[in-house]
């Protein structure tokens, strides 16, 4: 559906994409992860059409933008980072202006508008002006206003910036619904949880690059354990005592904090048996034990030595 | 407490000083209102009695030499400016508003003058004026009686004219002992003359009168016309219609820039619909709302303060649509010029004032220096306002409004292309 190759952007001295280059499959949501900066909007923009890349090209079912006017963009939804609508008008005025734009007749509108307020969920608000509506119901119309057209391809610019868990919950709703009828994903964020909640292919792109690319268990599978165990113990020297009981290769990494010790073995659960029979053989209490699943951000951390959150 | 108080005001000194652009209007723009001002009253010019005078054109139908010497003096006036002409570029020029007022001395005038000191009907000097510019027309005619007086008095109280005039006086004379006074008066004019002294004072003239009359007539499309009372009035609407709508054309400026800032800019780019409709969907409907709203206060104006159209409805349509149209691009290139709004609001905000200024929409350009008359030729203000004036008071037809509208859709061509060439690269 969609084949990015080697897009390459600079803005004055900075090259704000550095021959960016992937492919998203009919039906499919692809998923840009990466810090403030490191290129996604400036993708997408190429990606929609409304910036022109230095070099690279973008094809849409096998077809570049070539124009302001080119009708490969009515397959295109674009969802901006911002809240791109007219606070003073209505759902429904909105919906109709961005309509008109991609020659939506007036018949097909009326039917459009009530399909795609019924999807976000804000059919009963059609008529009242969106300036009193929440920052949740505007970012879910904003999507609305994306699918008026019947787009084949949604693509989404940070949807859920600064809206509430319960409004983010709504979104992804919608999202997962018009997967489910087949529309094809483009989503960014620096949300790890969003993107691995969503995205069936995932790339994480920094400094204008994509640095890794796969599905989530193909970038999870790139650490060195798919799980790190957590021992808290009342003491230092108790600590440096487990360290030294911990030092065989079944238990994979070591890292010795404080109180406590960081375990990141190949086999999670064999290592889980063995750690605690062998603290139990030697009379050493733990005070706490915490397992936790690898994420983006240690695929993140790995890839690009430094933290999603920087 | 004072420790805090300081350190907050020290705070609004530095964030004053950290928006350069900011700071620099805020002292831009009461230094320009004051310059103008100084400018117009004349305070700022090395010859401030030139900067204010006004043109006027004199149409000599008498070519009596006391007729000549008298146009001769009102040449060295402080107040006008004299260029003499014929009656027929004189009428053209005052009802096309190029010139505010041009006198007639009619023929005989001279003769009739100097008698009419003292007995006989006044002859009247015809002041053809510019109803927009009635306070020229009042300058003008306080520059006549002045330099008049003096001229017709020396003429009609010197030498053996005063003492045939004075004669015809007390012959018109029917009171005896008025009469007795006039011949007294007779007898020691007489015995002035004998002696080689000569009268050339009217200041204690007892009996005599003012030896002419000025008619003005107001150059409108009807002579019942009462557009002279409500020509001041139909400027101060006319004016204030032009700047509200350059105002308008702001925020609609600042509308673009804003959809730029929310995105919805990039929204509609992403759209298949061509920059070059994007910009001229915005600026269409720029020109319909300054359109309504020119219109609106021009009716609130002819509703509420009774001036009406003098000339052609057509012609101030077409003139209310034209600075419309120069408005919309006016808003465009305002968008164009600036990223954000706040960089883009304080300085068009000055160029309205300015151009208001300039252009005659607080005050008539005639009031102005030449040189702010010259400049104004390239303010589409000045045009609007010409454009409303011509067919609110002078009474112009459709074919008078041309020019103002040329003038402004020229603007507006110009304000746009500017416009769709910025905007499309950005």
């Amino acid at each position: 559906m969609v084949v990015v190759q080697s897009l390459v952007k600079s803005f004055d001295e900075i090259k704000a994409v550095d021959g960016v280059s992937f492919e998203v499959k009919q039906g499919t949501c692809f998923g840009l992860l990466g810090p403030n900066g490191a290129g996604k909007s400036t993708t997408i923009s190429m990606i929609v059409g409304t910036l022109n890349p230095d070099q690279g090209q973008v094809l849409i079912d096998g077809q570049a933008i070539k124009s302001e006017t080119d009708p490969i963009r009515q397959k295109i939804g674009y969802v901006p980072q911002e809240i791109a609508l007219f606070d003073e008008i209505n759902c429904h005025q909105n919906l109709s202006f961005f309509a008109s734009l991609y020659g939506v007749d007036k018949a097909e509108m009326e039917a459009r508008a009530n399909e795609v307020l019924d999807i976000v969920g804000l059919k009963d608000r059609a008529n009242e002006p969106i300036k009193d509506f929440s920052g949740g119901m505007k970012r879910r119309l904003n999507i609305a206003v994306a699918l008026i057209h019947k787009p084949k391809l949604l693509v989404l610019d940070e949807p859920t910036v600064g809206v509430d868990p319960q409004s983010r919950n709504a979104i992804f709703d919608v999202l997962e619904k018009l997967k489910a009828d087949g529309m094809t994903l483009i989503y960014t964020s620096h949300y790890m949880e969003e993107i691995e909640r969503m995205c069936d292919q995932i790339a994480i792109i920094d400094n204008g690059k994509v640095m890794i690319e796969g599905t989530l268990e193909q970038l999870l599978g790139t650490l060195e354990s798919r799980f790190k165990l957590t021992f808290a113990f009342s003491d230092a020297e108790t600590t440096e005592q487990v360290d030294k009981l911990f030092n065989e290769p079944a238990f994979g990494k070591v890292i010795r904090m404080d109180n406590t010790i960081e375990m990141l073995p190949t086999n999670y659960a064999r290592a889980i048996a063995e750690s605690v029979n062998r603290l139990q053989q030697n009379n050493i209490a733990f005070e706490d034990l915490r397992v936790e699943r690898g994420s983006l951000e240690q695929v993140f951390l790995q890839s690009t030595g430094k933290s999603l959150r920087d | 407490m004072l420790k805090h108080i300081l350190a907050i005001a020290l705070k609004d000194l530095r964030l004053f000083a950290a928006d350069r652009k900011g700071m620099l209007i805020s002292f831009m723009v009461p230094i320009a209102i004051a310059s103008f001002f100084t400018f117009v009253m004349g305070g700022g010019a090395s010859d401030p009695k030139a900067a204010t005078k006004i043109a006027v054109l004199v149409v000599n139908e008498d070519n009596d030499p006391i007729t000549t010497q008298m146009i001769e003096k009102l040449k060295s006036s402080d107040a006008i400016a004299i260029e003499v002409t014929d009656r027929k570029a004189a009428e053209t020029a005052v009802k096309e508003g190029k010139k505010s007022v041009a006198v007639v001395f009619p023929k005989g005038f001279a003769e009739k003058a100097k008698t009419a000191l003292f007995a006989g009907d006044p002859p009247q000097i015809e002041e053809l004026y510019d109803p927009v510019k009635s306070i020229e027309r009042q300058v003008v005619q306080g520059a006549l009686m002045q330099t008049l007086m003096q001229e017709i008095s020396r003429a009609g109280m010197s030498g053996d004219g005063a003492i045939n005039n004075m004669q015809l006086a007390m012959s018109a004379e029917t009171d005896p002992k008025r009469k007795e006074s006039w011949q007294r008066m007779i007898d020691e004019m007489s015995q002035l003359n004998r002696s080689g002294s000569v009268a050339g004072s009217t200041e204690n003239g007892g009996g005599m009168k003012q030896p002419f009359e000025i008619k003005a007539t107001s150059m409108t499309a009807s002579s019942s016309s009462d557009a002279d009372k409500n020509a001041t009035r139909a400027h101060i609407f006319g004016g204030m219609a032009v700047q509200g709508i350059m105002f308008f054309g702001i925020d609609a400026a600042m509308g673009l820039l804003r959809d730029r800032r929310t995105g919805v800019w990039t929204r509609m780019k992403a759209a298949p619909v061509a920059s070059t409709s994007l910009v001229l969907g915005k600026g269409l409907g720029s020109w319909a709302i300054a359109f309504f709203v020119f219109s609106g206060v021009m009716l609130f104006g002819m509703a509420v303060f009774g001036f009406r159209v003098e000339g052609s409805w057509l012609g101030l349509v077409l003139v209310t649509l034209a600075a419309a149209l120069m408005t919309g691009g006016f808003g465009l290139f305002v968008a164009s010029l600036g990223k954000t709004e706040a960089q883009s609001r304080g300085l068009s905000v000055l160029a309205v004032l300015m151009m208001s200024m300039l252009g005659g929409a607080w005050f008539p350009m005639s009031m102005m220096p030449k040189a702010v008359q010259t400049v104004s030729a390239i303010i589409p203000v000045r045009w609007a306002v010409d454009g409303v004036d011509a067919v609110m008071t002078r009474g112009s037809g459709l074919a008078g409004t041309l020019v103002p509208v040329a003038w402004l859709c020229g603007f507006a061509a110009v304000f746009t292309t500017v416009a769709m060439t910025r905007l499309r690269k950005t």
